[in-house]
């Protein structure tokens, strides 16, 4: 039997078809490709935020000091949020696994915020208070110091801009044996600082300060500050 | 004929649409789909129908007779069931749209006092006045529909009876074929082939192996375009084959 050209030009359609079919799969990533390790640590942003590709198995090694984390699943095609939740644990490392299947969820956000943040010994808060580079606000947040020294100032706020101020609000400030200092256009609102054998020293800042708490817990406690200031402060025992 | 026919039906399918249509269900949105929709299924029908001479002898003498190549009767073919055919589905389209867009845009309720549907594009701006990209989908959904109306022009020179049934059953079986086939290479290589066939589309060669990226491109190409090519040459092959007696 004669092959006609448009039967042999039919089967060359759909053999192509096959042939790049086949070719796809042999060049598919495999899941080791997919499965990723991400590491994050020794950062002390509030939000991070880690985007990664396709992934079965993610392991995130976080700031130990960060003792809570939320993360988010978006689907990076339709930027839909798939999944959310909190965990809390002690160790440092964390495990996600992509239980959503074959992949389809591609974009992951990790949410990292310090909503309670200890330092445990001197250290910047450049990345802390660099939150909302914009506003440079950093508020509604719990930062507890235990011997520890820290400065608050604009200055440290973000290097690169010009912003003059940075403002603190709605701070829940735990210190233990720390140092607070506040440095020049820094203004203190609706802070409560709980003091234990612990020193504020506002004197240098010459910013708004208004309607703030001082609890003191002990006798080795200092204040350091004017008395414009201090009238701000409802200083309790 | 067939022409009217495709009016009075799209104009029933308006109707009822209208009579179940709230102001907010009839955005651009929808109506891109709706176009689409419409001219995916008509254009089947039109190309599927166009060979018809076969099953009919009167009309079957006077194709054989009409004193044009076999490539000028393929020509033909192509002219009046890609361009002209666009061309008379979107002016039809156009029409019954704005009487439906005007219909729905009275039936507005007072209270929300929302912005009236503008007249059909396929330029679509967002809440902030921005043009949205349906450049993408446009393309890639009128690429799809020019591999469908050559598959079905292909299957309308082939078979001599009912053509746009067989053409559709055949298209079906081969899908069918196909998705076995996929689910052979699923069990081959351990993972859904097209899984990664998303970064391929949206370019994002970072996401997945050179090789991978490669192929994807390769087959994406081949099924918007050298398909398209392929039937269509099969087609004109099969008028040639045709007139010869083959």
């Amino acid at each position: 039997m004669k092959l006609k050209i448009s039967t042999l030009l039919f089967i060359i359609t759909i053999g192509l078809l096959v042939v790049f079919m086949y070719l796809l799969g042999m060049t598919m990533p495999s899941s080791d490709w997919q499965s990723k390790t991400e590491v994050f640590k020794g950062s002390k942003k509030g939000i991070t935020e880690i985007k990664i590709n396709q992934f079965s198995q993610l392991e995130i090694e976080y700031d130990s000091l960060a003792t809570e984390v939320s993360y988010e699943m978006q689907d990076r095609r339709f930027s839909e949020e798939v999944m959310k939740g909190i965990i809390t644990q002690s160790g440092s490392t964390l495990v996600f696994e992509n239980k959503m299947g074959n992949g389809y969820f591609n974009l992951t956000t990790i949410r990292i915020p310090a909503s309670v943040h200890t330092i445990s010994a001197e250290e910047s808060i450049i990345g802390f208070f660099n939150e909302d580079k914009e506003k440079n606000i950093f508020a509604n947040k719990t930062l507890i110091l235990k011997n520890s020294s820290l400065n608050i100032n604009s200055r440290y706020s973000d290097q690169n801009s010009n912003l003059k101020t940075l403002i603190l609000n709605n701070l829940n400030l735990q210190l233990e044996g720390s140092n607070i200092y506040a440095g020049v256009g820094t203004q203190i609102q609706n802070t409560t600082f709980s003091l234990q054998s612990s020193n504020l020293d506002f004197l240098n800042s010459n910013s708004d300060f208004s309607s703030n708490k001082i609890i003191l817990s002990d006798d080795n406690c200092s204040i350091n500050a004017k008395i414009s200031q201090l009238k701000s402060f409802q200083i309790q025992e | 004929m067939s022409l009217l026919a495709l009016v009075g039906f799209m104009v029933v399918v308006s109707i009822f649409m209208l009579s179940s249509l709230r102001f907010h269900e009839y955005d651009l949105h929808d109506r891109i789909a709706y176009f689409f929709i419409g001219l995916f299924i008509s254009g089947s029908i039109i190309a599927g129908t166009f060979f018809t001479h076969k099953s009919d002898k009167g009309a079957e003498i006077t194709f054989l007779m009409t004193p044009v190549s076999a490539f000028e009767k393929f020509l033909t073919a192509i002219v009046i069931v890609f361009p002209i055919y666009f061309l008379i589905y979107y002016g039809i389209y156009y029409f019954l749209d704005t009487i439906v867009v005007t219909m729905v845009n009275s039936m507005q309720s007072e209270i929300f006092n929302e912005e009236p549907h503008g007249l059909f594009t396929f330029l679509s701006r967002n809440k902030e006045g921005q043009l949205e990209d349906f450049n993408t989908v446009f393309m890639t959904a009128i690429s799809f529909y020019i591999v469908v109306l050559a598959f079905f022009l292909a299957g309308s020179a082939y078979f001599k009876k009912l053509a746009i049934l067989k053409s559709f059953l055949t298209g079906f079986l081969i899908f069918i074929l196909l998705a076995l086939f996929t689910l052979f290479l699923q069990s081959v290589f351990g993972n859904f082939i097209f899984e990664n066939m998303d970064n391929v589309f949206e370019n994002r060669a970072d996401d997945v192996p050179a090789n991978y990226f490669m192929v994807g491109k390769a087959f994406y190409f081949y099924i918007r375009w050298g398909m398209t090519i392929l039937f269509l040459t099969i087609t004109y092959f099969l008028i040639r084959e045709h007139e010869a007696g083959l």
